[in-house]
């Protein structure tokens, strides 16, 4: 039932709902059914979009807030994955899951004013505050991983007598795969999500939601939804990256 | 009381799949009479059509050529006059024993109706007592049971059975068989049952149809006119059990291409 | 795109029990067997550490989670008395607690938790609600959901802050803007939950719906709906949680009232007990909240030990 022509009709079906509302879209803009400041006509979203690449913002924007998400990843990825090990095993987590627990319930925002009071108002405040956003995902995926291989297969280690060291790479971590794929993608996730929380709470100067605030503060709503887009895009295209790359690398563990 | 029992006629069936571009013919040029009351059992290796064609009675499928009939109806869609038992009990997880028996009784509005035939069926299966019982609690038995139950709640004409012991451990299945047997005596619904256990046919029908696999069709009939309940070990069952294997040693086209379908 | 982001996810940390399911007919489920079965067999050559079942660790101790958390505050309510850190970086718990129990006492607590509450309760039955009957759809109509999935997928991309600046713009900043904004945070969880629970539901109960002549809509009902409740409860949950940082998040830029205003008003006067106290307060709440429809939820899904087998 699945040939090559219907695999396009999926494609196909699923992009007229969207291309229908680009065109109500651009009829309503024509009209002028709405103030341009409100709806802006979808080219000249494009335009403006244009135009900051072509002036170089976009890059320098892109690049400040791309530093950000690679600090936040690397930094809270990498005290996330620390903690999620750490927390896989029994005697942490009894002794540590209560304060994990309990750090882990105030919720991201609460961290910002936390952060901002601690680090004051300049960068250092913003990496903070990602780093903390990306930790609790990646812990908790990776403690989950790491403690949810199956009593089975931790059985069948036993009977073969493996070493610590074959268990850990034989077993446990080809096990823990899809559970470590979810943290590295929900920890992507919230790098950006927070990203544009920091950026939008602390009202930066640089990365790309400097453009959506100062086209908030100008009025310009074609700015503020060209930045969006191009966040949006970029959030877009480091997730598909991500996936590629973990495919690639990983892939071979996630056959079952 | 016994349900009052129908016929079912299928005259030329031929139903066709189609994967991937190419064509299977699941069945081809099937004819079946089943008088009412009668137990008709359908045997066959794995991918012999045997459940397509109990999906064709069942009114699942309706996209085949020929005639499939009921009482001289032809068949249109699913109804409550015929019941049918899956391999795997589908009872709703979240429904006590009853309301799962209670979910396929339709058309019966009185409370007072609807508890009387409930009742009757679960004491039918010896489930009494566990009518507040979750699925998740009860055995593989049990759930089948339960599953029997509900089909035969409708009071069908027709009772159809795909596979049902398939899942159930050995032990549990000849228990079952021999209550399952008495049960639908009792009853005297007309009953067409699938399966690919060759004991199992002789055990229950009045008839065993042979399948063959691809295409489907009707390679062999055998009347059975054992007394029942029936006894396994007798020399007419054995000699019958035996005529059918014979059947499954001989390909009858021998396809260089498929794999051994039977092996004994 | 048919993992859900937020449903789902294992939470390991919490305590599990294990279930023993036995059928009530007395017979013997294949757990019991193969209990049984181990049971017999003597482990002649255990590796070490085999012992663990029997042993009892130090750690295992009734009162041992609680240690770390009472090292903590103590550790912490030392460092303020010793004055390692400045007052305005890290004040000591009592202070905390302090502006807690002043704020309880003179109703100023109980007036901004009750607006960020109705703030909270708006927006979330509205995106909840939206969440719901859009999940229920394309859930349940792959043919709805071809059309129109693949564009809520891609608006779910877009970071949940990054709606501010547009809704500042149409709604404007006050009560609209902020309930606007709860009602978009609770929204994903709730409908990519609905969606998945309903996708999941299985083909083989709906065919039995089929058999016994259940209309579409009532086999939505019957059938469908309670297959997938568990998974809906978790996402509705989810939602609550997003809507109540949502709402903490929309305060936190500008309000005259609510939770979030506590703390940032704190934070300008350079109060850090009180930026601490807010911070607190969030969490609890949150938790609370988090609490209330766990144990719903629980409810909810009496009757599944394992997942809902066929």
């Amino acid at each position: 039932m699945a040939g090559p022509e219907s695999a396009f009709s999926r494609w196909g079906k699923a992009w007229i709902f969207p291309a229908a509302s680009l065109a109500v879209w651009e009829w309503v803009a024509w009209e002028r059914w709405v103030r341009p400041d409100f709806l802006p006509a979808p080219e000249k979203v494009l335009a403006t979009l244009g135009t900051l690449a072509a002036s170089g913002t976009l890059a320098t924007d892109m690049e400040a807030s791309a530093l950000r998400v690679a600090f936040g990843c690397v930094v809270g990825g990498g005290l996330g994955l620390a903690a999620g090990v750490a927390l896989s095993g029994r005697a942490v987590q009894r002794l540590f899951g209560g304060v994990f627990h309990g750090v882990r319930q105030v919720p991201l925002v609460g961290w910002a004013p936390l952060m901002v009071l601690w680090f004051g108002i300049g960068e250092a405040s913003k990496l903070a505050f990602m780093a903390a956003g990306v930790f609790f995902p990646v812990a908790l995926n990776v403690a989950a991983g790491l403690a949810g291989v199956p009593g089975e297969l931790r059985e069948l280690a036993d009977v073969y007598g493996l070493s610590p060291k074959e268990r850990l790479f034989q077993v446990t971590l080809p096990a823990a795969v899809p559970s470590l794929k979810a943290a590295a993608i929900q920890g992507l996730n919230m790098a950006w999500v927070s990203l544009v929380a920091a950026e939008i709470l602390t009202a930066t100067r640089t990365g790309i939601a400097n453009e959506i605030n100062q086209g908030r503060s100008q009025f310009r709503m074609d700015l503020v939804l060209a930045a969006l887009a191009a966040v949006t895009l970029a959030g877009f295209l480091c997730q598909l990256a991500l996936r590629r790359v973990w495919e690639a690398v990983f892939g071979k563990y996630s056959r079952s | 009381m016994a349900a009052t029992a129908a016929g079912i006629t299928v005259r030329g069936l031929h139903k066709i799949f189609r994967h991937k571009g190419r064509v299977v013919e699941a069945l081809q040029d099937i004819h079946l009479e089943i008088k009412p009351g009668q137990f008709l059992a359908l045997v066959g290796s794995s991918g012999c059509g045997k459940t397509t064609l109990l999906r064709i009675l069942l009114g699942l499928e309706r996209d085949f050529e020929g005639e499939a009939l009921l009482d001289g109806a032809p068949i249109t869609g699913p109804g409550l006059d015929r019941g049918i038992v899956f391999q795997e009990h589908r009872l709703l997880p979240w429904l006590t024993l009853k309301e799962n028996v209670a979910f396929g009784l339709r058309g019966v509005l009185d409370r007072a109706e609807r508890e009387l035939r409930i009742a009757r069926v679960i004491h039918l299966v010896g489930l009494e007592g566990f009518e507040n019982a979750y699925p998740g609690q009860l055995s593989g038995g049990m759930a089948q049971r339960t599953a029997i139950a509900r089909a035969l709640v409708n009071r069908p004409k027709v009772l159809l059975l795909d596979e049902p012991l398939g899942a159930l451990d050995a032990l549990t299945r000849l228990k079952l068989q021999r209550e399952l047997d008495a049960l639908l005596r009792a009853e005297g619904v007309t009953t067409v049952l699938v399966t690919h256990d060759i004991e199992e046919a002789v055990y229950f029908s009045d008839r065993v149809a042979v399948l063959s696999a691809r295409p489907g069709r009707l390679k062999r009939s055998l009347a059975v006119h054992l007394p029942r309940p029936r006894d396994r070990n007798s020399r007419e069952f054995l000699a019958l059990k035996d005529e059918l294997l014979e059947e499954f040693q001989l390909a009858e086209h021998p396809d260089p291409d498929s794999k051994i379908e039977y092996a004994i | 795109m048919n993992q859900p982001v937020w449903g789902g996810a294992p939470r390991v940390l919490a305590l599990t029990s294990e279930r023993t399911r036995r059928p009530l007919d007395g017979t013997r489920s294949r757990l019991d067997e193969a209990t049984a079965l181990d049971a017999a067999v003597e482990p002649t050559t255990a590796p070490p550490g085999a012992g663990d079942r029997r042993k009892i660790r130090w750690w295992g101790h009734p009162t041992a989670p609680l240690w770390v958390p009472l090292a903590v505050l103590a550790l912490w309510q030392a460092v303020s008395w010793l004055a390692w850190a400045p007052p305005t970086l890290l004040p000591s718990p009592i202070q905390v607690a302090e502006v807690l129990k002043d704020g309880a006492l003179d109703g100023s607590l109980w007036v901004n938790l009750g607006v960020s509450f109705r703030r909270v309760a708006a927006g979330y039955l509205l995106g909840a609600g939206f969440g719901l009957a859009f999940g229920a759809i394309l859930g349940f109509s792959a043919a709805v959901d071809e059309y129109v999935g693949a564009t809520l997928d891609a608006f779910q991309q877009v970071p949940l802050y990054g709606w501010i600046p547009l809704i500042i713009l149409l709604v404007g900043i006050d009560e609209g803007g902020k309930i606007a904004f709860v009602a978009l945070g609770s929204f994903t969880p709730v409908f990519v939950n609905a969606r998945e629970g309903l996708r999941q539901v299985d083909r083989r109960h709906l065919e039995v719906a089929a058999v016994y002549g259940y209309g579409r809509w009532q086999t939505f009902w019957r059938v469908a709906a309670p297959a997938a409740a568990p998974m809906v409860m978790t996402g509705l949950r989810i939602g609550l949680g997003y809507a109540w940082m949502a709402v903490v998040g929309a305060e936190l830029l500008g309000a005259t009232r609510g939770v979030g205003y506590l703390i940032t008003w704190s934070r300008m006067l350079f109060q850090s007990d009180g930026v601490l106290a807010g911070v607190v307060l969030v969490a609890l709440v949150g938790y609370l909240l988090d609490r209330a429809l766990a144990a719903l939820e629980r409810r909810i899904s009496r009757w599944r030990d394992a997942h809902g087998r066929p």
